[in-house]
């Protein structure tokens, strides 16, 4: 749902290095292999976590009823 | 069937104990060399073997016919070591001999009993490199773990054979899966095998589904066989003839028919219309007098209605002419099917039989009676007896079991032999057979049909020893089996307060207390005082008596008092 | 469509039914009419499914070409899109089917051509490499869709029609296919030659249903083992729902950190699998180390554990309505000392309810715990005795923390109260865990990082697996997907793994990209012995693999008891983990127990542990005798007045047993001092 804080298998920590992925493969155009490297993530254990990972949390967000309708009040305003 | 497998045994030995030995180089010192240990001959196992068998060891323990698997197998190793041996030039009357780069030294036992062994040392240039190699060590540590596996295959006194059988047998049955095999060269003769086989035997079925008997001719050559089977193999009236017809005419009314002469003869069948004459009026269904029946020249016969008068004729002559293409003429009635088949040992022919009817083929000409055989139980224990009804459960049992590859031993299957016939008939296994053998009516009622055997067990006023394992359990009382064989007996100890502690035979501990009361689920008497400490003690040392259940019936019971709860009261 | 269908239609329904009439045409179960003697069903057949697939209505059949361009309906609207056709022939009848809710699938429409020169007739799909190239020009893949439908490329073929359709895997099996030849054709009639094929799938793999296409190589596996895996993939957890912080649902889990797998199957993207897995990409190394990973069990790595790995949230809804009665309603209510408890007798206990009898959001719980305080009017209403506990508790063994309390009415204008406790799953030895190709195992041990193999780069296995799962079951797939996962996971590029693909790789091409990336190309690695400090002697199969984690686990299931709650009528012990009951001996255990000879071990079973109880029985006439208060009472039996009672050890249901035969007449008299039976004092 979010990205883990370490990788499971050898405990470097990827939980900071998700959201630049996202931005290398997106906004830069690097291909997801390019980008692991940039983020040096060289053993392939750390590189299933970003690789494989599924940010779910966007989604579920969408459910929180509590936070929305207080979002929406404050657009409204 | 063995508890020993000798050839692993000889390779776990030759493992453990090794054939050389380490030792320091008696040049250098520092170095370690190898050297091989004296090798027995062929003639030295015999008499290691010899020797061990005559110990005490082995002298209470191993039935002979374990020993003399020991002894088989010896005599095979000796005789590989003795054909090596002969190759490499050695002297096979030597009890050992120990090979080394020069030279071959030998050592021999002495000439009388009592004479001390004495060695000869041979030059040789050519080493002999030995495969079947055993040194005395091996051998008396062979001898001695074949004893000592010998004993622990040895069963304890009091295990229950009865259920390992049961399970021995049971659990490779869950594993069976096929149902029918081809029967050994046989195509078209599938015999049932399998599962539903075995329930056929352990049932004491009277009619099992494929009745299959492998009848041994007295003639050699396929002309014996087929004139066999001509006289077993049932034909039926119905299949020798042209046509079977009713006549009606003005002077007569009968039922005519026409036998194919064409096909008799080409079957071989000797078979006349006088032949055909008597079949037809032995039949029991159909009634006819002899005067009723004529036959022609060329194979016809004429039946006339059973009824002297003409009451119901059309009727009459309708039911001959149903009746009459069942009517066996030749062969045995209960043989549907007699098959030549090679023998699958050897050479000649021998008929394969479908059907029943065991005694009557053993009659017949041309069949040896001594080997023909059948795999139906309770025809063999009709003619041939109830041991050899034992004898064919065996047979059928591990046959059927060995058809899928399931390797049980032979014990488990005497012991479910033993208890089919022990009564000098066969009784299977169901509620049926059980209830003749089993007095116990909480058994038979745990077993099947409970109600039915309480009620009668009521009525009749049965009384129900507990010594069997259901009933046992039942009433809460330690099964007569295993640990249970026994009882133990404790020394009673006196308590601080002087009360007497006598511990559990079978289970029940009683304390006899100081003041001569007797507490814990004991006997209490109508004067608990009345009774010292004396007498209480000995009732309880006496160790009583084990229970026993009863059942009577209403107004069976005796002696006086209340009534029982259905307010009757005294003697009804 | 229906009434498009049954008016107008040319059949024979005026009775009598002329001779020879045949074919009955049923649309949606109910008879519509008959066919005339002289009109082939096959034909009939034909015609319409050419109709279904025009989009023509049925009147305008006979319209000439040019008109018929301006009557082509566009396939969205066509209605007749949704028909089946199928002529059953054992039957001799034709059905057509226009219910909503059938299961239909999409396949390629198959047709002959008959070249006349070369005089060869063909199998040729209609869809062509023309109408791959038209439909790049459209906007959204939906026009793109129709598009293909119109030009009657597709169509849409339910169960029914399916029995009657022959389709053909791939288009190589069309080029493939001969004629059967042809029926004999009287001059002038026109029957075409028995075709072979009258579709083809879209892709082969569209064979497998949903279960099945989340199977990476299944066309490499046994196929048992991909029957297997169907069946545990409905087992895994994962995300069930994206709002599942919203359901109240009684069970639910929920997988922390769900992974997509790294090899995929294209038919995963239709099913969109890989946007909410159920599972994890898992280091895997197939090795024998230690030993505790025998017999389809599994060692994890303790350290991934730790970091993550397959944590799981167990979520459990309890639920109670305070009914609303005129008088004296339930209430929720957190209950103070003043009400009578049948147990409350700690008031802390009820510490994390708030007044309104509902627990603290956040409040960690223990079970057997308070968690829903109610209220009820007590039988007898007294002064000071007006209301009773009647609080629901938390399951016993299952403690957690309050997530989420819902307060609402239901359709009876009751209270009712639903409350949901969250509890943390770390995996633990017992938990199961399974791959996608039937291999399924439960966690053996857990291994600290020191103690696992390494290899010199840092990686350690996650999981180790025991290399004996593989001869017998022959499920290569798995090693395929391996060695294919770690291609993936080092060129971070998309695995395919979909069977009966041309475009699928073989283990040639993954290992030899393997090999390119700098790693043994059979994926096996040196892995150090993490006890020892030595290279194992033999290389570890590793790579990550896609493995799920399954509903059972051990904490659920554990279970002991050693004495507990009885049956009112046996006074055995009860049946069932929740009501901590007892686990039967059977008959076959007691056969093994009368097997081994074990007698006391029986006894200690069956009587001892179970329902043992003393009974006085009478001396003399052995009837079974009232218990006498011995202090107070001399012992006098019922039935025939002796003073003697003894006390005998039965178990209950014997002398259940007695009672009930009793009552049915019988005397069912235990004689204890009938002579001969040695050994026993006083039974």
């Amino acid at each position: 749902m979010l990205i883990p804080v370490r990788c499971f298998t050898c405990g470097k920590v990827v939980g900071n290095l998700y959201q630049k992925y996202q931005q290398l493969v997106t906004e830069e155009g690097m291909s997801k292999a390019e980008a692991l490297d940039k983020l040096e993530l060289d053993r392939y254990c750390c590189r299933r976590m970003i690789l494989t990972h599924v940010e779910l949390i966007d989604h579920l967000l969408m459910y929180d009823v509590h936070s929305r309708r207080h979002m929406h009040r404050q657009q409204n305003q | 069937m063995c508890p020993v497998n000798f050839p692993a045994l000889l390779a776990h030995i030759r493992a453990v104990y090794p054939s050389t030995n380490i030792e320091q180089d008696p040049e250098d010192p520092t170095r370690q060399i190898v050297v091989p240990l004296p090798i027995v001959s062929g003639k030295g196992l015999k008499e290691a073997m010899e020797a061990s068998l005559n110990t005490e060891f082995f002298g209470h323990g191993p039935s002979d016919s374990e020993k003399l698997r020991l002894t088989e197998f010896v005599k095979g190793l000796s005789a590989r070591v003795d054909k090596e041996w002969d190759q490499w030039g050695l002297d096979t009357e030597a009890i050992t001999c120990v090979p080394t780069a020069t030279s071959i030294r030998y050592t021999y036992a002495g000439a009388e009993e009592g004479m001390p062994e004495w060695e000869r040392e041979v030059p040789n240039d050519v080493a002999p490199a030995l495969l079947e190699v055993v040194t005395q060590q091996q051998m008396r540590e062979l001898c001695k773990t074949c004893r000592h596996k010998y004993g622990l295959a040895r069963l304890e006194a009091g295990s229950v054979c009865g259920a390992l059988a049961a399970q021995s047998i049971g659990e490779p049955a869950t594993q069976m899966t096929l149902k029918t095999f081809h029967f050994a060269g046989v195509a078209s003769m599938n015999v049932t095998l399998g599962v539903p086989r075995l329930k056929e035997i352990i049932n004491a079925v009277e009619r099992i589904s494929t009745p299959v008997m492998s009848v041994q001719l007295l003639g050699a050559g396929i002309e014996a066989a087929r004139f066999v089977k001509g006289r077993l193999e049932r034909t039926l009236l119905g299949e020798v003839c042209t046509y079977i017809r009713e006549v009606f005419d003005p002077s007569l009314a009968r039922v005519e028919l026409q036998l194919d002469m064409k096909t008799l003869a080409s079957l071989q069948l000797d078979l006349t219309s006088e032949d055909v004459k008597r079949a037809i009026l032995k039949h029991p269904k159909i009634n006819l007098k002899p005067d009723r029946i004529s036959c022609g020249r060329g194979g016809e016969i004429f039946i006339g209605s059973p009824n002297e008068t003409r009451e119901q004729l059309f009727f009459e002559l309708q039911r001959v002419k149903l009746a009459l293409p069942s009517v066996v003429v030749r062969g045995l009635p209960s043989v549907s099917r007699a098959v030549i088949n090679h023998k699958t040992s050897g050479e000649g022919y021998e008929l394969l039989v479908e059907g029943m009817g065991f005694l009557e083929i053993m009659g017949t000409s041309g069949v040896d009676a001594y080997t023909t055989i059948t795999n139906n139980i309770l025809e063999i224990s009709r003619v041939l007896g109830i041991e050899a009804a034992r004898q064919a459960i065996i047979n059928e049992v591990s046959k059927t079991m060995a058809a899928h590859g399931m390797s049980v031993d032979l014990r488990h299957f005497l012991m479910l032999a033993d208890l089919m016939t022990n009564t000098g008939n066969v009784t299977g296994i169901t509620r049926f057979g059980m209830s003749k053998t089993r007095d116990s009516v909480l058994q038979l009622a745990s077993f099947e049909r409970t109600l039915d055997h309480l009620f009668a067990a009521a009525y009749a006023g049965t009384l129900d020893n507990i010594s069997g394992v259901s009933e046992s359990i039942i009433m809460g009382v330690p099964i007569p089996v295993g640990t249970g064989t026994f009882g133990l007996m404790k020394q009673p100890r006196v308590l601080k307060d002087g009360s007497l502690r006598v511990p559990s035979t079978k289970g029940r501990t009683t304390t006899l207390l100081s003041d001569g009361g007797v507490t814990l689920d004991s006997v209490w008497t109508e004067d608990p005082k009345g009774m010292d400490l004396a007498q209480v003690r000995a009732l309880a040392l006496s160790g009583g008596k084990r229970a026993q259940r009863g059942k009577r019936g209403k107004g069976k019971w005796k002696g006086k008092g209340k009534g029982d709860k259905n307010g009757k009261k005294g003697k009804n | 469509m229906r009434r498009a269908l049954s008016s107008g239609w040319p059949t024979s329904t005026a009775p009598p039914l002329p001779r020879g009439a045949h074919g009955d045409v049923f649309l949606d179960g109910e008879w519509l009419g008959v066919l005339p003697p002289n009109i082939v069903p096959d034909n009939v057949v034909t015609i319409l499914r050419n109709l279904r697939r025009n989009g023509f209505n049925i009147m305008a059949a006979e319209v000439g070409d040019d008109e018929r361009e301006s009557l082509v309906v566009d396939a969205e609207e066509n209605p007749f899109r949704e028909l089946s056709i199928s002529y059953d022939r054992g039957l001799d009848e034709i059905q057509l089917t226009t219910d909503e809710g059938r299961m239909s699938r999409p396949l390629l429409v198959v047709k002959q051509t008959h070249d006349l020169e070369q005089n060869k007739t063909e199998l040729v799909p209609t869809l062509q490499r023309q109408h791959l190239n038209e439909i790049k020009g459209y906007d959204s893949a939906a026009l793109g869709w129709n598009h293909l439908m119109n030009e009657q490329c597709i169509e849409y073929v339910d169960v029914e029609e399916e029995e009657t359709c022959l389709v053909a895997m791939d288009i190589g099996a069309l080029r493939q296919a001969h004629f059967k030849g042809t029926r004999r054709v009287k001059p002038g009639e026109i029957r075409d030659p028995v075709p072979l094929y009258t579709h083809c799938e879209i892709h082969p793999s569209s064979v497998l249903g949903v279960l099945a296409s989340l199977v990476p190589f299944p066309d490499h596996n046994q196929s048992p083992r991909n029957t297997y895996q169907c069946a545990m993939g409905k087992q895994a957890l994962g995300i069930y729902a994206l709002s599942f912080h919203l359901r109240m649902d009684t069970h639910a889990h929920l997988l922390h950190y769900p992974q997509s797998p790294m090899v995929t199957t294209h038919a995963m993207k239709h099913i969109h699998f890989t946007e909410m897995p159920a599972g994890q990409n898992v280091i895997v190394g197939i090795s024998c180390y230690s030993g505790y990973n025998q017999e389809d069990s599994v060692i994890m790595s303790q350290a991934s554990v730790d970091r993550g790995l397959f944590r799981t949230a167990f979520t459990r809804c309890y639920r109670d309505t305070a009914s609303r009665k005129l008088n004296n309603a339930e209430i929720f209510r957190r209950p103070g000392a003043d009400t009578i408890g049948r147990r409350n007798p700690d008031l802390h206990l009820y510490d994390t309810l708030e007044e309104d009898g509902l627990p603290r959001i956040g409040a960690m719980i223990g079970d057997r715990k308070p968690l829903i305080g109610k209220l009820i009017p007590t039988a007898v209403q007294t002064a000071d005795s007006q209301y009773q506990d009647d609080s629901t508790f938390v399951r016993p063994g299952e403690a957690g923390f309050v997530d989420r309390v819902v307060l609402a009415q239901d359709g009876d204008g009751n209270m009712v109260a639903r409350v949901r406790i969250r509890i943390l799953r770390v995996p633990q030895v017992g938990d199961k865990f399974s791959s996608r190709h039937g291999q399924k195992g439960t966690c053996g041990l857990l291994f600290t990082a020191a103690d696992m193999p390494y290899a010199l780069n840092g990686i350690m296995p996650d999981m180790v697996i025991n290399p004996h799962a593989l001869p017998s079951r022959m499920t290569i797939a798995q090693l395929m997907e391996c060695l294919a996962g770690k291609v993936g996971a080092l060129a971070a590029e998309p695995m395919d793994a979909t069977p009966f693909s041309s475009t699928a790789m073989t283990v040639q091409t993954i290992s030899s990209r393997l090999h390119k990336l700098g790693y043994q190309r059979n994926g096996n690695e040196c892995l150090i012995n993490g006890q020892t400090g030595i290279p194992l002697q033999a290389k570890v199969f590793m790579g990550p693999t896609f493995y799920q984690r399954l509903k059972h686990m051990v904490l659920d299931k554990v279970h002991s008891r050693s004495t507990g709650p009885v049956q009112a009528l046996t006074r055995q012990p009860v049946e069932g983990r929740i009501k901590s009951g007892g686990m039967r001996m059977g008959e076959m255990e007691k056969d093994c127990m009368v097997a081994h000879g074990a007698t006391s071990v029986l006894r200690d079973r069956l009587l001892f542990h179970s329902d043992a109880t003393t009974m006085r029985v009478c001396q003399q006439c052995g009837m079974p005798g009232y218990q006498p208060n011995l202090h107070s009472e001399r012992p006098e039996c019922r039935h025939c007045g002796s003073a003697v009672l003894v006390a005998i050890t039965i178990p209950y249901a014997a002398k259940l047993l007695m009672q009930e035969l009793m009552g049915m007449g019988i005397a069912p008299r235990i004689m204890t001092q009938e002579p001969g039976c040695g050994g026993v004092l006083l039974q």
